[in-house]
């Protein structure tokens, strides 16, 4: 009888004693916390057309218009660009996209942004590349403005309309 | 004979006593107040928080947090919620491994919202347990409105900063 409860007894204890370790393991827990903040941006104007090109001829709005971020964040922003290349916005199958590169060659364009008026452009990458840095440390009640440029083809074979959409990225800094 | 008794007893009670293993808890977030936005920001489309923080964070645990998103257009407004690979990396941190995409589940990935409504979505980040990260790593959960139609289209990304244990 002894035995049997002796042996009970030892069951328990390896009982307990696996329960307390595995709790032990669970007992860091992992944490979550966020930052209060909204972040919110909006950009007019919203389209541009560059209307006709020609081979070798760069266009872009340092004229009209500027495009301007409004800022409607409660938090210091980032603003990163980037564009989704080029579509031929021709019916298929008809349709041919330019390539979309960094430097313009044959049906070759690109697009490029600056931040002082035109005197420094910077490429805008196609995604799934990484953004480029349009706004750093945007402070709220602070809007930012910027030009974009068509770096046109050098040369053509193919004339359909073209078109790329941009895409702003906001994020608390 | 009573000794053994009493000990089997107290044993009993013991284990008893003893909290019992579980699924493991997903944790409470901590430090979370969803405070009312300022109203200006009515009209406006926004995400918040801007960022969350993740710490304490291993192989096999898991986080999760709710975004909020607001429609503030005057017509309803289809949303894309996705993972996105960040664009640069606050101060201290890695850009997350690339296979981290696959470790975070959003809840509804194309919400729909009324005219000035706002969304709560879910976001769960799951580590498997032979997985390897940074000490510290960074990726973004980014909403963009895509019914948006312009030439020049706006998104916006809550970064998420991972601190492993």
């Amino acid at each position: 009888m002894k035995k049997t409860l002796l042996a009970i007894l030892l069951a328990v204890a390896l009982i307990v004693i696996p329960v307390g370790s595995a709790l032990a393991a669970d007992s860091a827990d992992v944490t979550v916390t966020a930052t209060p903040g909204w972040v919110s941006i909006t950009v007019a104007p919203t389209g541009y057309d560059f209307a006709i090109i020609l081979a070798g001829v760069n266009k872009d709005t340092t004229a009209d218009p500027i495009f301007t971020i409004t800022n409607n964040s409660t938090v210091i922003m980032d603003v990163d660009i980037e564009c989704d290349g080029w579509t031929d916005i021709a019916l298929p199958p008809e349709s041919v996209e330019w390539p979309y590169a960094d430097i313009a060659a044959v049906d070759t364009g690109s697009l490029n942004f600056s931040t002082d008026d035109g005197s420094t452009w910077t490429y805008i990458p196609e995604t799934p590349a990484a953004a480029a840095a349009l706004a750093a440390g945007v402070g709220t009640g602070t809007d930012p403005t910027f030009d974009l440029q068509l770096e046109a083809p050098t040369s053509f074979t193919h004339v359909d309309e073209q078109q790329s959409i941009i895409t702003l990225t906001a994020s608390a800094t | 004979m009573k000794w053994l008794v009493a000990l089997i007893l107290v044993a009993g009670l013991l284990l008893a006593g003893c909290p019992q293993p579980s699924e493991p808890t997903v944790p409470e977030p901590t430090a979370v107040e969803t405070p009312t936005p300022p109203p200006e920001l009515y009209d406006k489309t926004w995400i918040s928080p801007g960022k969350v923080e993740v710490g304490n964070f291993y192989p096999g645990a898991r986080a999760e947090y709710m975004i909020s998103i607001h429609n503030g257009s005057d017509e309803p407004a289809e949303f894309s919620v996705s993972y996105r690979v960040t664009d640069n990396t606050t101060e201290g941190y890695e850009p997350a491994p690339p296979e981290a995409e696959g470790w975070v589940t959003i809840e509804d990935p194309a919400p729909v919202l009324a005219a000035k409504a706002t969304r709560e979505v879910l976001i769960v980040l799951e580590m498997p347990g032979d997985a390897e990260a940074p000490p510290k790593w960074e990726f973004w959960i980014a909403a963009k409105d895509v019914t948006q139609t312009g030439m020049v289209q706006t998104e916006l990304a809550c970064r998420w900063l991972v601190v492993m244990k």
